[in-house]
């Protein structure tokens, strides 16, 4: 449940820092689970540090849920290269309708040079032409020039006790995702396709189709945020803002601010049971790290979540969220990385 | 797979067939007296607890006899949050309890039942369950895994 389960639907959204807007427009709280981001990791590739791994991992406990890409979707990994939060680069990965037990997938390099672009998604350079989808356990790479590409059914690298989370914070029932699966795609690419900048800012976004339009469905950057932080309505709201909204845009209520908002709540489940928590200037200043909601990465140095350079598979996200939302009160969840991930690619472990 | 399709199934991945059946999610969950001693009910809470945002509901509904003292009841962790629910259950926490006893006193109706001894249980999970209705508080008591929780009777 990094980010697993907590999609909304199809939302119509002209101003996202207006509630009432996302609001009038809300369609159903969960949306399609093949959309549905899970994770997003972005790290040096093991062997190669001229290299990046980038993953987007959706659909979570597949395939009981969704047993394919949704065809006109899309499915994307942006890159901010110059701080601003906003896409500047963009990796759009489109999948084909399953015909004969088959799909296959395009990924297309956008560059935007700093600009949001809603209608062209159809632009960008084609790096990756019809993919086949892996649906069993063999992975079905596909390499174009310095490019290498999955998509396709893995065993969920994120691990977890979410039955500890659920159960007042018992930690003792073990890694709920252990053996469960999700839809992963991995992209392989030369750093250079990040952008000359290597102090990047990547996260996952999802788009479906409505009425003939692409509409923001899910969006993931670091593990967790949404989960941890946002309540009911502001859960979809924060979906559909972008990065660049994030500190400023409106929750439900209409006058607090997401930054607001976030900092509430590390005052509050800092100091829980007596403990000595964050001031309020100290969570305000954790929460302006935390927002914007992206995956700083720096492709010149090794990956590694604690030091808020990208996210391994091994990276163990909550024990290090537990310790910074709590200021120490919650070290860890005791469980620990899968032991199925691939020294090469695609990384991502055979599916149960 | 479309999406009006996962909507009115409840997807039980990992849970047999018979079981997903059960769980069905019915349509309303008044707790409501129905047909002479039928107690018919459906009580949620979000989990986890505030101040943390409830992440997925702890649903418990059913239909218990309160004459023969028999009925089904179902528990599942439905991801979403309460008034926000899905129809997805998390894989292996979907219990179906056969009603052996019920005991009533007052505005309190206390119903035993037994877990389908087919089902994995949880640590610290009995397979022996109590849920304690309050029709007048508008609650039912019972226990999530290790803990006991209050959840509100819709």
């Amino acid at each position: 449940m990094s980010d697993h389960l907590d999609a909304p639907g199809a939302v119509v959204i002209t101003d996202p820092t207006d509630p009432t807007e996302v609001l009038a427009h809300a369609g159903s709280p969960m949306g399609d689970p093949s959309t549905d981001i899970t994770d997003v990791y972005a790290f040096q590739k093991p062997t190669d540090g001229r290299k990046t791994v980038l993953v987007l991992a959706v659909n979570p406990l597949a395939p009981a849920l969704a047993k394919s890409f949704e065809h006109g979707a899309s499915y994307e990994i942006n890159v901010d290269t110059n701080g601003d939060a906003r896409a500047d680069r963009r990796f759009i990965i489109r999948f084909s309708p399953v015909e004969d037990g088959q799909q296959l997938a395009t990924v297309r390099l956008q560059v935007l040079a700093g600009r949001e672009e809603e209608d062209d998604d159809d632009e960008g350079a084609k790096i990756i032409n019809e993919a086949p989808v892996s649906f069993g356990t063999t992975p079905r790479i596909t390499t174009h020039g310095h490019y290498k590409f999955f998509a396709g059914l893995r065993s969920d690298p994120f691990f977890f006790d979410l039955l500890g989370f659920l159960d007042e914070f018992d930690f003792s029932f073990g890694d709920f995702f252990a053996k469960l699966n999700v839809f992963g795609i991995v992209l392989e690419v030369p750093n250079r396709a990040l952008g000359r900048n290597p102090k990047t800012a990547i996260w996952g976004r999802t788009k479906i189709r409505k009425n003939g339009q692409l509409v923001n469905d899910d969006r993931v950057g670091r593990a967790g945020i949404n989960t941890v932080f946002n309540h009911g309505q502001d859960k979809n709201i924060f979906n559909n803002a972008e990065p660049s909204q994030d500190r400023t845009a409106l929750t439900s209520d209409g006058t607090t601010t997401f930054l607001k908002s976030f900092t509430d709540t590390l005052v509050t489940l800092s100091n829980l049971g007596g403990h000595i928590g964050y001031t309020a200037s100290e969570a305000a200043g954790i929460a302006a790290v935390l927002l914007p909601d992206v995956l700083t990465y720096d492709y010149s140095m090794p990956a590694n979540y604690a030091m808020l350079n990208g996210r391994r598979l091994q990276d163990d996200v909550i024990d290090i969220s537990l310790n910074l939302v709590t200021k120490g009160l919650l070290t860890g969840d005791n469980v620990g990385p899968h032991t199925d991930y691939l020294s090469t690619f695609p990384f991502l472990g055979t599916p149960h | 797979m479309k999406q009006v399709d996962r909507r009115n199934f409840l997807k039980l991945a990992g849970v047999g067939t018979a079981v997903a059946a059960a769980a069905l999610l019915p349509g309303t969950g008044l707790l409501s007296w129905v047909t002479g001693d039928v107690l018919k009910f459906r009580a949620v809470i979000g989990l986890p607890k505030k101040p943390l945002p409830a992440y997925a509901s702890l649903v418990i509904e059913g239909n218990v006899d309160l004459d023969t003292r028999t009925g089904l009841i179902t528990r599942s962790l439905i991801a979403g949050a309460p008034g926000a629910t899905s129809n997805i259950a998390f894989p292996g926490t979907t219990r179906s309890i056969q009603v052996t006893d019920v005991r009533r006193s007052h505005d309190t109706v206390e119903i035993i039942g037994l877990a389908d001894s087919t089902e994995t249980l949880a640590k610290g999970e009995s397979r022996e369950v109590t849920i304690s209705i309050n029709r007048s508080l508008g609650t039912a008591t019972a226990a999530f895994f290790g803990h006991e929780v209050m959840l509100a009777v819709d």
